[in-house]
C-alpha cells in the first residue's frame, strides 16, 4: 500500500511536470510557412451544412463547398444579375420559352479520369429529382431531359420559368461522374429517395469535374478540398482550402488576429469595428440577400387587432428603422417591400431619417379604434441573422411599439419549434428572416397574397387581387422591362398594403488576412473559392 | 451561535457578509438601480464603465450595472424555488420508498439512480427545445434532475427511523400507516434533506445560469445573469458585458459555498473534535 | 454478496437504465408540440404535403408511437443506435467522431484535477486553520463556485487574445494536419507517429478547457482529502504514530494519506461523471468538436436518433465508472461490503 502511494505520487508529480513543461509553446500561435510547399487557404466559418451529396444538400453554406467541386451548366461570376455559361459552351432559348438547349465544353474529365457527357448532366439531374431532397422544387419546373448527342443537353419545361437559367447555378444541377456514383451506390431511379444509398460516400468524397475535390471531410470540425489534377480550366492557386467549422464570430477574429486562419467568415458587425486599424487585415462588407421582417397576421382570429391594416400600417410608421440599421451594422438598409435591393427591378430602399413618423402611426391607431393602444405577443426564434442576434432587435421593437401603447411580450423559441406555428400561420405578431432560394426576384413572390409566406399571415388572394395578378405577370414575364415594370408596381402596392414589415436587409461582415485577394462576395457561393489567390 | 462561528471563521463570515449584501440588493433592487434595467439607448450603445455606466452598456445602450442588480432577484428565486421544490418531491419519494421497502422501494430507487445517470443538461436542452425556453420550463427541468439526491437521503433517514421505538409505540397504540408516517417518521427524517438542500444553494444557481446561458431561461429583456453572459460571448471585445454578470454569479456562489463549506465542518462531530 | 454478484447485479442495471433513458427521450419526443419533421426539410419542402409523407415513412413516423419504440429496441439490441435525423449518418458512427475528443479533454482535466486537488488538500491538512489553510480552501470553494461558460470566457479573453500565451479553441493549431487516428486521443496519436511538436501542440490546446472543466472537481477533491485527512489523523493510530516521534509529514506520507484516499475515490467518480455533463458549457465557448456540442445540436434540431443516443451513451459512461470506483473502493478498502 504504501509503495504503490510512492508510486502514484511520483507518477502525478511527472504529469504535472509534464503539462508545465509545455508551457513554452508560444511558437504555436503564428501561422508558419507550409514546409513542403503546399499552398494553403484556411477559411473560419460557422457551417451549416449536412452533407456533401449534390443531390440533397440545399443549405446555406452548401455551395460554397460545392460549387468548386461540381460544375454547373450556368454560373455567376462577379455579380447576380445575370448568369452565365458554366460548363456550358453555349444555350439557347426557344421562341416559347420552353425548351433549353446546352452545348457543353468538349473533351470535359471528370477528376476521377472518366469522360463528361450529356448523358451525365441527365442522371445527375434525374437523381435530384428523384431523390426528393430540401433542393428538389428548382427542378420541379421541369417535363423532359434529352441528350440528342454527348454534348448536348435539351431540358423542356413544364412552363415558362424566367429564373431557370439561375436555378441551373444550384447543386441540384452539379453534373456528377455517373460511372463512379453508381459504384458507389449511387442511382437516378424513381425511387432513389430510397434505394440511393451513396450519401454517406458522397459526404467525404466527391464525383465532379471542377477544380477541386473532397478531400476529406469532419464534421464539425474541417472539410479539406484539394486540387483536381485532371481540371479541364484554368488551375486554381491553392493547392489546398480548409475550411474550419468555428461557430463563434469571436473565436473567427481572434483567430484571424493571430494569423492561424486567412478568412474570418461570421463576423457581427461589431467585430469589424475592432480591428479596423489592425495591421494585416482586410475588413470586406457586403449587401447580403438576407431579410429580416415582421410579420403581422391578417386573421382577426389569430392576430385581434394586429390585423386591422391601419394598425399594421401604424406598426410600420412607429419603428425606428435608423436605429435598427444601427444595430444589423453598418451596411444593412431597409428595402420598402420584400424585395432585395441587388435584384433586377428592385426600388431604392427606404431613408432611414424619414421612415418613421410617430404622429402619423397614433392617428392611425385612433382611427382602427386602438387609441389606448393594446397587448399582444412578439414571437421570436433564438438565433443570429448575419452576425445580428434577433431577440436582440426584438427588444428594440418591443420598445418602440410602447411608444403607440403596444405592449409586446417576447416569446422566444428555438427555431425549429418556432416554424410549426409560423408554417401553419397562427403567430399574430413575429419576427422573421428570409434567404431567397435562389437569387432571382420570382423567389420574393412567395410574399404575395396566396402564395406560401403571404399565407402564413393569413394573406388570402382574395384580400388583394391586383397584386396576385400582378405577381403572375411578372413569373413568366421573358421581357425584362415589361418585368420590371411589374416588379416595381408590385413593391409600390406592397409599400402601402402588406402584411410584411420588411425591416432590414441585411450587411455581410467578414475580414481577410491582406496577402490575398478574390474573396469578393458574392451571396449564392459567399466566396467563389475557385477564385481566391495571393496577392 | 452565529456570532461564535463567525468569530473563528474568515471564510464563513465573508459567506455571510456576501449574501447578506446580495439579498439587501436583491430586496431593493428597484430602488437602487441608477437607471430602468429596460432603458435602452442607441446611442450610448458598446460604452465602458464609466463613472455614468459603472459596469458600462450593452448591445443596446443599456446600464449593465442596473441589470446585473435585478438579476440578482431571479437568481435568487430560481434557486430557491429549485431546492425547495426538488426537496420536497425527493422528500415524498424517498420517504414512501423508504418506508414501504422491499421490492417497491428496490425499483423506485433504481428509477432515482437512472434519473441521476441520465444527463440533466441535455434533458434539461431537449425539454427546453420542445416545450419552449421559459422560467418554468427550466425550473421544471432542474426539479428533474435535481431530485434524487434528495430522495435518497430522505429514503436512508426513514429507514433508520422505521426501527425507533417510538415508532414501534405507535404501531403498537394502533395508528395507522399515515399517521405514523407524518407524525413519527417525517419530523425527525427530514432534518438532513434540508441541510443538504441548504447547501445546495450555490450549486442551483450554477445551473440555473448555465442552462441560462444556452438559452433555456427566460425569454428577453429579463436581466438573466446567464443570458447576459451569453451576450457577452456575442460581443466578446466589450469585455464588461459578460464579465460583470458572471462575477455576480461567482459571488453569490462563492458566498453560499462559503458558509456551506464551513457548516459542513461544523456540522461533522468527527472533525470537530479536532478543531 | 461477493463482488462478482454485484458486478453483475450492476451490469443487469445497465439494460434496464438504456430501456429507461430510450423510453424517456422517446415519450418526451412524442408529446411535445413541435415536430421533427418541420426540424428538418426546409421551409419550401415543408409545404410539399407529399414531400413531408416521404419524410414520414423514411423515418418511420408514419407508424403508431409503441411500434416505433419496438422497432427502435429492436435495433438496439443488435447495436444499432439508428441514424440521426440531422447529420443522416448511423448515430453510432457519429458518437465514434466526437466521442473520443470530450474523453480526451475528461482524461485531462480529471488528471488535473486529482494532481492540483490532492496536492491543496494536503497542504490544507497539514497546515490547517492556518492562513495557507484558508487561502487553499478559499481556491477550492471559488473552483467548485465559478461557472465555468464564464471561466472559459475569461480564459479566453485574457490568455489568447489579450496576453496571447495561450492557444486558442479547437483540439489543434488550424494549420496543422490531425495526427493519423489510432486512439483517436490526439495527444496519444501523434507520440504513437513520433510527432512531438503535433503533441505539444495538442496537449497545449487542451490546457484552457482542461482548467475549466477540471476546477469544479478539483475543488471537491481539495475538500475531500482535507476533511479525510483531518478524520483519519484524529484515529489512534496516528497517535500512536505521533508518540514514536515521527515527523508529521512522514505520518502523513505513510500512515495517513493511504487511509484517507479511500473517499477521495468516490468524489472522483463523481467528478467524472459530472465532466460530461459539464461538457456542453465547456464545449460550446471552447469549440472543442465534443459529445457536448453534438448534443446540444441534437437537441435544439429535436434530432432524438441523436440525443436517445448520446444520452444512452452518457448514462452507460456514468453507470461503469461508479461501478469501477464502487470496485476500486473495495480494494482499498476490505471492510466494505457490496450491496
Amino acid at each position: 500500500m504504501r509503495k504503490n502511494l510512492r508510486v502514484l505520487v511520483a507518477l502525478l508529480t511527472c504529469v504535472l511536470l509534464f503539462v508545465v513543461g509545455c508551457g513554452g509553446s508560444k511558437d504555436a500561435a503564428t501561422k508558419p510557412e507550409a514546409s513542403d510547399g503546399t499552398k494553403q487557404l484556411i477559411m473560419a466559418l460557422d457551417p451549416d451544412y449536412e452533407t456533401f451529396d449534390p443531390g440533397l444538400a440545399y443549405e446555406v453554406y452548401a455551395l460554397l463547398v460545392l460549387h468548386p467541386v461540381y460544375d454547373t451548366l450556368m454560373q455567376f461570376e462577379d455579380n447576380l444579375d445575370a448568369p452565365i455559361d458554366g460548363i456550358a459552351e453555349s444555350h439557347e432559348v426557344s421562341k416559347d420559352g420552353l425548351t433549353y438547349t446546352f452545348k457543353l465544353h468538349k473533351g470535359v474529365k471528370f477528376a476521377s479520369g472518366n469522360p463528361l457527357s450529356s448523358q451525365d448532366v441527365k442522371w445527375s439531374v434525374e437523381r435530384s429529382i428523384n431523390l426528393k431532397g430540401n433542393g428538389a422544387f428548382l427542378t420541379d419546373g421541369i417535363k423532359s431531359i434529352e441528350t440528342p448527342d454527348p454534348d448536348t443537353v435539351v431540358f423542356n419545361l413544364k412552363e415558362q420559368d424566367a429564373s431557370f437559367l439561375t436555378k441551373l447555378t444550384y447543386n441540384a444541377f452539379g453534373v456528377i461522374d455517373s460511372k463512379l456514383a453508381m459504384e458507389n451506390g449511387a442511382t437516378n431511379a424513381p425511387d432513389a429517395s430510397t434505394s440511393d444509398k451513396a450519401k454517406l460516400w458522397f459526404d467525404t468524397h466527391s464525383a465532379g469535374s471542377g477544380p477541386y475535390v473532397i478531400e476529406s471531410y469532419t464534421p464539425k470540425v474541417e472539410v479539406v478540398l484539394a486540387r483536381n489534377k485532371n481540371y479541364w480550366g484554368e488551375a486554381p492557386y491553392y493547392d489546398k482550402v480548409v475550411l474550419k467549422a468555428i461557430s463563434d464570430p469571436g473565436t473567427q477574429l481572434m483567430m484571424l488576429e493571430k494569423g492561424d486562419i486567412d478568412i474570418a467568415f461570421n463576423l457581427g458587425p461589431e467585430h469589424v469595428k475592432q480591428i479596423q486599424d489592425k495591421p494585416g487585415i482586410e475588413i470586406k462588407k457586403a449587401q447580403s440577400m438576407t431579410l429580416t421582417f415582421l410579420l403581422m397576421n391578417r386573421d382577426p382570429k389569430i392576430g385581434g387587432p394586429i390585423a386591422n391594416p391601419d394598425v399594421q400600417k401604424a406598426i410600420r410608421l412607429a419603428l425606428d428603422y435608423q436605429g435598427m440599421q444601427t444595430i444589423a451594422g453598418e451596411g444593412s438598409i431597409t428595402p420598402v417591400a420584400p424585395f432585395q435591393v441587388g435584384f433586377l427591378g428592385t426600388l431604392p430602399p427606404r431613408d432611414p431619417k424619414t421612415a418613421q413618423d410617430i404622429e402619423k402611426a397614433k392617428e392611425l391607431m385612433k382611427k382602427a379604434g386602438y387609441e389606448k393602444g393594446f397587448k399582444t405577443t412578439l414571437e421570436v426564434a433564438t438565433l443570429a441573422v448575419e452576425g445580428m442576434d434577433l431577440p436582440t432587435l426584438a427588444q428594440k421593437i418591443q420598445n418602440d411599439l410602447l411608444q403607440i401603447g403596444i405592449e409586446t411580450e417576447i416569446k422566444t423559441s428555438d427555431i425549429m419549434v418556432a416554424l410549426d406555428p409560423y408554417r401553419k400561420g397562427t403567430q399574430a405578431l413575429s419576427l422573421w428572416y428570409w434567404g431567397p432560394d435562389y437569387p432571382d426576384p420570382n423567389t420574393q413572390l412567395a410574399f404575395l397574397p396566396g402564395n406560401p409566406v403571404g399565407l402564413r399571415a393569413n394573406w388570402t388572394a382574395a384580400m388583394n387581387p391586383k397584386l396576385v395578378e400582378l405577381g403572375k405577370k411578372a413569373a413568366v414575364e421573358v421581357d425584362k422591362a415589361a418585368r420590371v415594370k411589374n416588379l416595381e408596381d408590385i413593391q409600390k402596392i406592397m409599400d402601402e398594403d402588406s402584411a410584411f414589415d420588411v425591416l432590414l436587409q441585411h450587411a455581410r461582415h467578414y475580414a481577410t488576412r491582406d496577402n490575398i485577394k478574390g474573396t469578393d462576395y458574392i451571396d449564392l457561393y459567399k466566396i467563389n473559392l475557385k477564385n481566391v489567390s495571393a496577392k | 451561535m452565529l456570532l461564535r462561528i463567525m468569530k473563528n471563521n474568515f471564510l464563513f463570515s465573508i459567506g455571510i457578509i456576501v449574501c447578506s449584501l446580495w439579498i439587501v440588493i436583491a430586496l431593493m433592487a428597484p430602488l437602487i438601480t441608477p437607471y430602468s434595467y429596460l432603458a435602452q439607448d442607441l446611442a450610448h450603445r458598446f460604452q465602458a464603465p464609466s463613472s455614468l455606466h459603472w459596469f458600462g452598456t450593452d448591445s443596446i445602450g443599456r446600464d449593465v450595472f442596473s441589470r446585473v442588480l435585478m438579476g440578482s432577484r431571479i437568481s435568487l428565486i430560481a434557486g430557491l424555488a429549485t431546492i425547495i421544490l426538488a426537496s420536497i418531491v425527493g422528500m415524498i419519494y424517498g420517504g414512501i420508498a423508504g418506508y414501504i421497502g422491499g421490492l417497491a422501494d428496490e425499483i423506485m430507487m433504481r428509477i432515482s439512480e437512472m434519473v441521476m445517470a441520465f444527463p440533466g443538461i441535455i434533458l434539461a436542452m431537449t425539454i427546453a427545445a420542445a416545450l419552449g425556453p421559459s422560467l418554468y420550463n427550466t425550473l421544471l427541468a432542474m426539479v428533474i434532475i435535481w431530485w434524487p439526491n434528495y430522495a435518497r437521503v430522505m429514503r436512508s433517514m426513514v429507514i433508520a427511523n422505521k426501527e425507533n421505538e417510538y415508532v414501534e409505540a405507535a404501531k403498537s397504540l394502533g395508528a395507522s400507516h399515515f399517521r405514523i408516517f407524518f407524525n413519527e417518521i417525517l419530523p425527525n427524517s427530514v432534518g438532513p434533506v434540508l441541510v443538504l438542500a441548504t447547501l445546495d444553494f450555490g450549486n442551483a444557481i450554477l445551473l440555473f445560469s448555465g442552462l441560462s446561458f444556452l438559452g433555456l431561461g427566460s425569454p428577453p429583456p429579463t436581466p438573466e445573469w446567464g443570458a447576459m453572459v451569453a451576450d457577452g460571448v456575442l460581443n466578446f471585445n466589450y469585455w464588461w458585458i459578460g464579465t460583470f454578470p458572471g462575477l455576480a454569479i461567482l459571488t453569490m456562489a462563492v458566498g453560499t459555498n462559503f458558509i456551506g463549506d464551513s457548516l459542513r465542518d461544523f456540522l461533522d462531530p468527527r472533525l470537530r473534535k479536532e478543531l | 454478496m461477493g463482488l462478482l454478484k454485484y458486478i453483475a447485479r450492476r451490469l443487469f442495471f445497465l439494460v434496464f437504465l438504456v430501456i429507461g433513458v430510450s423510453l424517456v427521450v422517446f415519450v418526451i419526443s412524442h408529446s411535445v408540440p413541435s415536430d421533427p419533421v418541420l426540424a428538418n426539410l426546409s421551409q419550401r419542402n415543408i409545404d410539399n404535403p407529399e414531400m413531408v409523407e416521404a419524410f414520414k415513412a423514411k423515418w418511420g413516423m408514419d407508424k403508431p408511437l409503441y411500434t416505433q419504440y419496438f422497432i427502435y429496441v429492436g435495433n438496439l439490441v443488435q447495436g444499432d443506435l439508428g441514424t440521426s435525423i440531422r447529420t443522416q449518418r448511423p448515430v453510432l458512427d457519429d458518437l465514434k467522431d466526437y466521442f473520443p475528443a470530450t474523453i480526451e479533454l475528461a482524461i485531462f482535466s480529471i488528471i488535473i484535477a486529482i494532481v492540483f486537488g490532492m496536492l491543496f488538500g494536503i497542504i490544507s491538512a497539514i497546515k490547517r486553520n492556518s492562513a495557507m489553510d484558508q487561502l487553499i480552501r478559499g481556491i477550492s470553494v471559488l473552483g467548485v463556485s465559478v461557472p465555468s461558460f464564464w471561466l472559459g470566457l475569461m480564459f479566453l479573453l485574457l490568455f489568447y487574445v489579450h496576453f496571447g500565451i495561450a492557444p486558442g479553441p479547437g483540439r489543434i493549431s488550424p494549420y496543422l494536419k490531425p495526427p493519423v487516428e489510432v486512439t483517436h486521443l490526439y495527444v496519444i496519436d501523434a507520440l504513437l507517429a513520433g510527432n512531438w511538436s503535433l503533441a505539444r501542440d495538442a496537449l497545449w490546446h487542451l490546457l484552457l478547457p482542461g482548467l475549466v472543466l477540471g476546477s469544479f472537481t478539483m475543488g471537491l477533491i481539495t475538500r475531500t482529502t482535507r476533511s479525510s485527512l483531518l478524520e483519519v489523523m484524529s484515529l489512534d493510530f496516528i497517535r500512536t504514530a505521533r508518540a514514536k516521534g515521527l515527523t508529521e509529514k512522514m505520518i502523513i506520507m505513510r500512515h495517513a494519506l493511504g487511509n484517507a484516499l479511500i473517499p477521495v475515490v468516490t468524489v472522483i467518480g463523481i467528478g467524472f461523471g459530472n465532466l460530461l455533463g459539464g461538457m456542453v458549457l465547456v464545449e460550446t465557448i471552447f469549440a472543442w468538436p465534443g459529445i457536448g456540442q453534438y448534443a446540444y445540436k441534437a437537441a435544439g434540431n429535436l434530432d432524438f436518433p441523436a440525443i436517445i443516443g448520446v444520452s444512452i451513451l452518457i448514462s452507460i459512461n456514468y453507470v461503469v465508472i461508479n461501478l469501477l470506483v464502487d470496485i476500486l473502493y473495495g480494494i482499498l478498502d476490505p471492510r466494505v461490503r457490496y450491496h
